[in-house]
C-alpha cells in the first residue's frame, strides 16, 4: 500500500518535472546506442551499419521514450493535457464561435445567478434561528386584507396562555435615533418580548441576550437593556468586550449593552437589519405615547413555535377556542367589530412578510422569468452553434476516424472541449452575477431606508445554476458530437469536404430559430412594457414641482417641548434668512415621504358615497407651502395669517375632492364635516376657501384621490414631527443643506432633522419602476442580440453548405437579388412562426404582471406590434448579411471547390 | 513466428512479461553488481541462450518503473570503455523484492512443471 502510494507520488512528481526526465532520457538512449554501435564496429561493422544494427535493435528512439512516457507519467492525466492542448487549440481556430458560445452562457449564468440570489435572500432563505419550519405568525384574515400587526394587551393573552404554543414572541420595528442633537443618526431597532431570542433559538456571540426579567415595566435588575447587532458592535465597537456594560443614548435615553446578537442574525423580518433591541416594556420611554395597555394601538407582529408534532391548524383551532377570551379581556370601549375575525397561525419559516418583502416580490419573481428566458435563448443559441458544428466536423471527425483515432477518443475529446466551454462561460458568468446582483441592490436600496439584504452569491445559487448550464452545454454540445462521430470514415473521405457528408437538417434548424424568436419576442414586449410604463411615470405631472425642494423631516426629540407654534415660527424665521433658500413653509407631511394620514369625510346631505369612497388624504399646511411645492392654486385662496385658532375653521381641497364631493357648483364656500375615529371628539366644520390641482400623496403610482389641506394653524399647537419644505433658489436643493442645518441648530438646539431632496423621493418612488424598466430593457436588447447572433450563424451556415447550389443558380443565371430572396424566404416561415408563438405568450404572460404595468394593458397592440416589427427589423438585418454575402458569390469559384 | 514476436505480444497485452523482464533485470544487478540499460538487456539475451530476441528498448520502461518503486537507483557514471552512461544498482528494498519474487516465481515454475509432468 505505502508503496504504491510512494510509487503515485514519484509518477506525479515526474509529470511535473517530464520535460527535465525527456533530457535525461534522450542522453541515456543516446549513450546505450553509442556503447551499441562501439561492440558492433568491434565486430568489424561499417560505422553506418553499426548505427543502424544498433537503432533496431534498440527499437527507435521515439517510440521508446513514448512508452517510458507512459510508463512514467500518470498517462490518463498526460492524455487528459493532450486533449486539452488540442480543445483550446481548436476553441482558438474557431474565436467566433468560441466568443458567442461563453457570452451566451455568462450571461444566462450570471443574469440568473444574480437575479435568483435576490429572490433567494428576498423569499426563500430560511430565517437563521433553530427549526425556523416550525415557527408560525399570528394574523387574521379580514374581508379585504390580513391583519398581522396586533395591540400589546391581545399580545399579553397570547403570552399568558402557555399551553397555546411551545412558547411565543413578539416584536416591533421601532428606528431610534442615537444623536444627542442636531442631525439624527437613525438606526434600525427593534422592540422584542422577554422569550425572542430563548423561543428563536439565539445564542450572544458575547454577553447575554434579552430575558423575561428585562421585559418589565422600567426594567430588570440591570435597568434599561439594549443587545447590539454583530455588524453594529463591530462598526461601531471595532468587535471589542469593551462595548458590553456601555450605554448608548435611546432617544436621549441612557441604555446599557447586555450583550452581541450573534452574526447574521438580521432579525424575523427579511430586508430589515436590527442594530439594536431592546425589551418591549421600553416602548414608553422612546415614543411620545405610551402603547402598552393601548388596546387600538396595533403595533406588534406575534410569533409563536408549534409544539412537537402540533400542526399550524392544530394552533389555530386552539388559538380560535381562546379568541373569545383574548377578546372581552382586551375589547376596547370604542370598536364594536374588535377581533371578530378567527385568529390563525399561518407558517413563517422564512419569517414574516416586510414591508420589503411585498414590495418586491412580484418585481424580482417578474424579474427572475426575464432572465430565465434569457438563459433559455443562450442554450437555444448553443444548441443550434454545436448543431451547426458537429455538421461541419463531420468531416474532420471522418478523417481522425480514418486515420485511426478510436471514437472514444474523439467523444471524449469533444466533451472536453464542451466542458472548457461551459466552464469559461461559468466562471465568467459568475463575476458578471456578482457585479449584476450589486449593481441592482444599489439601484433598489436609497441611502437611510434601511433596507439590508445578504445578496453574497451562497454556494446553492452558484452551484445550482453552474451545474444546470454545464449539464446543458454538455446536453446540446456532446450529443450532437457523439452524434456526428457515428460515421464511416469511408463515406466521408469519399465525399467532398464542403457539403461534408451527412444530410442537412434544416428542419431542426427551422424549430430552433421559431423557438428562439418566440423567446426573444416575449422579452421584447415585456421589456416594452416596463419600458413605457416608466416613462409615464417619469414624465407624470406629480401636481408639484420636484426640483430644487429640500424636505427637512423634524422632531421634537428628546426635549420632549414638542414643536410647539413659536418654536416652528423661530425656525421658519431662521431658515428663510439663510442664503440660497427662496421660500419655505412648515406643513405636517411631504409628498412621498413614506408616510400619509386620512380622515373620514361625512357624506354632504345632497351625496350618497360609500364608506371607501369618502376616505379622504389630509395634510396640515402653514401658508406659503402651496407655492413652495409649486402646485398651483385652480380656484380661491390660500391660507393665510388669518387663519388661526379662533378663527372660523377653513380647508383647501384638491380637484378630485372637489369632483367627488360637490360635483355641482363652486365647492368654494362649502362646508366639509369630518367623523371622528371612534373615541375621538367631533370636529367643528370647515369651509372651503380654496381648490388646488391634484398632486401625488404617497406615491407617484397612486391615481389621484381625494386630498384635503387644513390650517396647521388651526389644528393642535403642539407636533411631535412635522416637515419643512424648502425651495432653493439655485436648482439645487441638496446646496443648501448645509447652511439649513446650521440655521436650525442655531434657531432651536433640541431640535432633530433628516434632510431629503424631494428629486430623491421622487426617484425612490419610482425605484422598483426604474429597476424593472432598466433590467428588462437590458436584457430584451441582450436577448435581441444573442438572437440575432443565432440567427446569423444559422443563416450563415445554410449558406456555407449551399455555395455550390448558388453557384448553379447563378451560373443558370439567377440575379443576385434573387438569391437573397430566396435565401430570406427560406428562414422566414419559421421566424413568422416564432412570431406569432411569441405574440401569444407574451399577451398570455402579460397577465402575470398587470400589477406591475402603469397605463398600459397586457396585450396592448402598439406594444405587441412593434416589438414584433423590431424583431423581424433585427432578424431580417441577421439573416440578410450572409444572405447578400452569398449573392456575391463568384459562381466559377464556387463550383471549382466541388 | 519469432520468439520476439511472442514476447511482444506478451509484453502488449499482459503484465506477465514486464513481471518477468523485471525479475531478470533485478536479478542480472543482483549478479553484476551496477550497470547500464545497454548492459543489463545484452545480458538478460545472453543469459537466454538469444532464445529471447528483446527488443532492447522495452527494457527501459521497465527501469523506469522498478526505480519509480525503489527498488533500483540510478546514477550517471563512465563505463569501461571510456562512455557515459547512466548505471543502475540494486537498492536494499530492491533485494528484498528480487528474493521474494525469485521464490515466488520458483514455487509458481515448480507446481506448472509439476503439473505438466503428470499430465504428459
Amino acid at each position: 500500500m505505502f508503496d504504491r502510494v510512494r510509487g503515485w507520488l514519484r509518477r506525479a512528481s515526474a509529470f511535473l518535472r517530464s520535460s527535465q526526465h525527456d533530457r535525461d532520457l534522450a542522453d541515456e538512449l543516446a549513450a546505450h546506442l553509442q556503447l551499441h554501435i562501439d561492440d558492433n564496429m568491434r565486430l568489424g561493422m561499417t560505422p553506418e551499419e553499426a548505427r543502424r544494427q544498433a537503432t533496431l535493435k534498440l527499437g527507435g528512439i521515439d517510440p521508446v521514450m513514448e512508452r517510458v512516457r507512459d510508463r512514467r507519467g500518470l498517462p490518463f492525466l498526460d492524455v487528459f493535457g493532450r486533449d486539452l492542448k488540442y480543445a483550446i487549440r481548436f476553441l482558438r481556430h474557431s474565436p467566433g464561435f468560441t466568443a458567442v458560445a461563453i457570452l451566451s452562457l455568462a450571461l444566462g449564468i450570471g443574469a440568473n445567478s444574480a437575479i435568483f440570489s435576490l429572490v433567494d435572500s428576498l423569499l426563500l432563505r430560511s430565517l437563521p434561528v433553530d427549526r425556523p419550519d416550525r415557527l408560525v405568525e399570528v394574523v387574521a384574515p379580514t374581508p379585504s386584507t390580513v391583519r398581522k400587526y396586533w395591540p400589546y394587551p391581545v399580545w399579553e393573552q397570547v403570552r399568558d396562555r402557555p399551553d397555546l404554543f411551545a412558547g411565543t414572541l413578539a416584536w416591533s420595528h421601532h428606528p431610534v435615533n442615537l444623536a444627542p442633537r442636531g442631525e439624527m443618526r437613525m438606526v434600525d431597532a427593534v422592540l422584542v418580548s422577554g422569550r425572542f431570542f430563548d423561543v428563536l433559538g439565539i445564542h450572544p456571540t458575547l454577553g447575554r441576550l434579552l430575558t423575561p426579567a428585562d421585559d418589565r415595566a422600567g426594567g430588570g435588575a440591570d435597568g434599561q437593556v439594549v443587545v447590539i447587532s454583530y455588524s453594529f458592535w463591530q462598526s461601531r465597537f471595532n468587535g471589542s468586550g469593551d462595548a458590553i456594560g456601555q450605554t448608548l443614548p435611546l432617544n436621549g435615553v441612557p441604555f446599557t449593552i447586555v450583550g452581541i446578537m450573534p452574526e447574521g442574525f438580521f432579525g424575523p423580518s427579511v430586508g430589515a437589519h436590527y442594530s439594536l433591541a431592546a425589551p418591549l416594556t421600553a416602548q414608553p420611554l422612546l415614543s411620545p405615547s405610551n402603547d402598552l395597555a393601548n388596546s387600538t394601538a396595533s403595533w406588534l407582529a406575534i410569533m409563536a413555535r408549534l409544539k412537537h408534532e402540533q400542526s399550524a391548524a392544530a394552533a389555530s383551532a386552539a388559538l380560535q377556542a381562546a379568541q373569545l377570551a383574548i377578546r372581552q379581556a382586551t375589547l376596547p370601549a370604542t370598536l364594536t367589530g374588535y377581533l371578530k375575525e378567527p385568529l390563525i397561525a399561518r407558517s413563517a419559516p422564512t419569517g414574516v412578510d416586510s414591508p420589503m418583502r411585498v414590495q418586491y416580490q412580484t418585481p424580482v419573481v417578474a424579474l427572475l422569468a426575464v432572465v430565465a428566458l434569457v438563459l433559455l435563448i443562450a442554450c437555444v443559441n448553443l444548441a443550434s452553434l454545436f448543431q451547426a458544428r458537429a455538421d461541419a466536423r463531420r468531416h474532420e471527425l471522418g478523417v481522425r476516424l480514418a486515420l485511426g483515432a478510436s471514437r472514444a477518443r474523439l467523444v471524449r475529446q469533444l466533451i472536453i472541449e464542451s466542458l472548457l466551454l461551459s466552464f469559461a462561460g461559468a466562471s465568467l458568468g459568475l463575476a458578471v452575477a456578482v457585479g449584476g446582483s450589486r449593481l441592482i441592490l444599489t439601484q433598489l436600496i436609497f441611502q437611510g431606508s434601511g433596507i439590508f439584504l445578504d445578496v453574497s452569491l451562497n454556494r446553492t445559487v452558484i452551484g445550482f445554476t453552474t451545474a444546470v448550464s454545464i449539464l446543458v452545454a454538455l446536453l446540446f454540445g456532446t450529443l450532437p458530437a457523439i452524434r456526428a462521430t457515428n460515421v464511416s470514415p469511408r463515406s466521408v473521405l469519399v465525399e467532398p469536404s464542403r457539403t461534408g457528408g451527412g444530410q442537412i437538417r434544416p428542419r431542426r434548424f427551422g424549430m430552433l430559430t421559431t423557438l428562439q424568436v418566440a423567446l426573444c419576442l416575449i422579452l421584447v414586449v415585456g421589456a416594452g412594457m416596463f419600458l413605457r410604463s416608466f416613462v409615464i411615470l417619469a414624465h407624470l405631472d406629480p401636481g408639484f414641482d420636484q426640483h430644487a425642494v429640500l424636505v427637512v423631516n423634524v422632531t421634537a426629540g428628546q426635549s420632549r417641548v414638542g414643536l410647539a407654534a413659536d418654536v416652528r415660527e423661530a425656525v421658519l424665521d431662521a431658515v428663510r434668512a439663510t442664503p440660497g433658500v427662496t421660500s419655505a413653509a412648515w406643513s405636517r407631511l411631504a409628498p412621498l415621504n413614506h408616510a400619509g394620514l386620512r380622515v373620514l369625510i361625512a357624506n354632504p346631505p345632497e351625496l350618497a358615497v360609500s364608506e371607501s369612497e369618502r376616505l379622504s388624504q389630509w395634510n396640515g399646511l402653514d401658508p406659503g407651502w402651496l407655492s413652495t411645492m409649486g402646485t398651483r392654486l385652480v380656484a380661491g385662496r390660500d391660507f393665510d395669517a388669518h387663519d388661526r385658532a379662533g378663527t372660523p375653521s377653513v380647508a383647501i381641497v384638491n380637484e378630485t375632492f372637489a369632483q367627488r364631493f360637490f360635483p355641482s357648483g363652486t365647492p368654494l364656500g362649502r362646508t366639509i364635516v369630518q367623523v371622528p375615529p371612534p373615541g375621538f371628539p367631533a370636529r367643528p366644520p370647515s369651509v372651503v376657501i380654496g381648490v388646488v390641482e391634484d398632486a401625488a400623496y404617497e406615491s407617484l403610482r397612486d391615481d389621484a384621490k381625494p386630498t384635503v389641506y387644513q390650517a396647521l394653524a388651526q389644528g393642535r399647537p403642539l407636533l411631535s414631527v412635522a416637515t419643512l419644505c424648502i425651495r432653493a433658489t439655485n436648482g439645487s436643493a441638496a446646496a443648501v443643506i448645509r447652511d439649513v442645518a446650521l440655521a436650525l441648530s442655531n434657531a432651536a438646539p433640541d431640535l432633530q432633522f433628516t434632510f431629503h431632496t424631494m428629486e430623491d423621493l421622487a426617484g425612490e418612488s419610482l425605484a422598483v419602476e426604474r429597476i424593472l424598466a432598466m433590467l428588462s430593457g437590458f436584457f430584451g436588447a441582450l436577448a435581441l442580440l444573442v438572437a440575432a447572433i443565432g440567427l446569423y450563424g444559422v443563416v450563415s451556415y445554410a449558406v456555407n453548405r449551399r455555395r455550390a447550389e448558388i453557384g448553379i443558380r447563378m451560373a443558370l443565371g439567377a440575379q443576385p437579388a434573387g438569391i437573397v430572396r430566396m435565401i430570406l424566404t427560406g428562414i422566414g416561415p419559421s421566424m413568422a412562426a416564432g412570431l406569432v408563438a411569441g405574440i401569444v405568450l407574451s399577451v398570455w404572460l402579460a397577465r402575470f404582471v398587470r400589477a406591475l404595468l402603469y397605463r398600459i394593458q397586457p396585450g396592448d397592440a402598439l406594444n405587441v406590434v412593434s416589438a414584433a416589427a423590431v424583431l423581424t427589423a433585427v432578424g431580417l438585418l441577421a439573416a440578410w448579411l450572409p444572405a447578400r454575402r452569398a449573392a456575391q458569390l463568384d459562381p466559377m469559384e464556387a463550383l471549382r471547390e466541388q | 513466428m519469432s520468439t520476439a514476436i511472442v514476447c511482444q505480444y506478451v509484453m502488449a497485452k499482459t503484465d506477465v512479461w514486464q513481471g518477468t523482464l523485471a525479475l531478470m533485470i533485478l536479478r542480472t544487478l543482483e549478479t553484476l553488481g551496477p550497470l547500464h540499460g545497454y548492459g543489463i538487456a545484452r545480458r538478460i539475451e545472453q543469459t537466454s541462450n538469444s532464445e529471447l530476441a528483446v527488443l532492447y528498448g522495452t527494457i527501459y520502461p521497465a527501469l523506469v518503473k522498478l526505480e519509480q518503486d525503489g527498488f533500483i537507483t540510478s546514477e550517471w557514471g563512465v563505463s569501461e570503455n571510456n562512455r557515459r552512461a547512466k548505471y543502475y544498482r540494486l537498492t536494499r528494498s530492491g533485494r528484498k523484492r528480487l528474493e521474494k519474487e525469485a521464490r515466488e516465481w520458483l514455487r509458481t515454475t515448480g507446481i506448472v512443471s509439476r503439473f505438466l509432468k503428470t499430465e504428459g
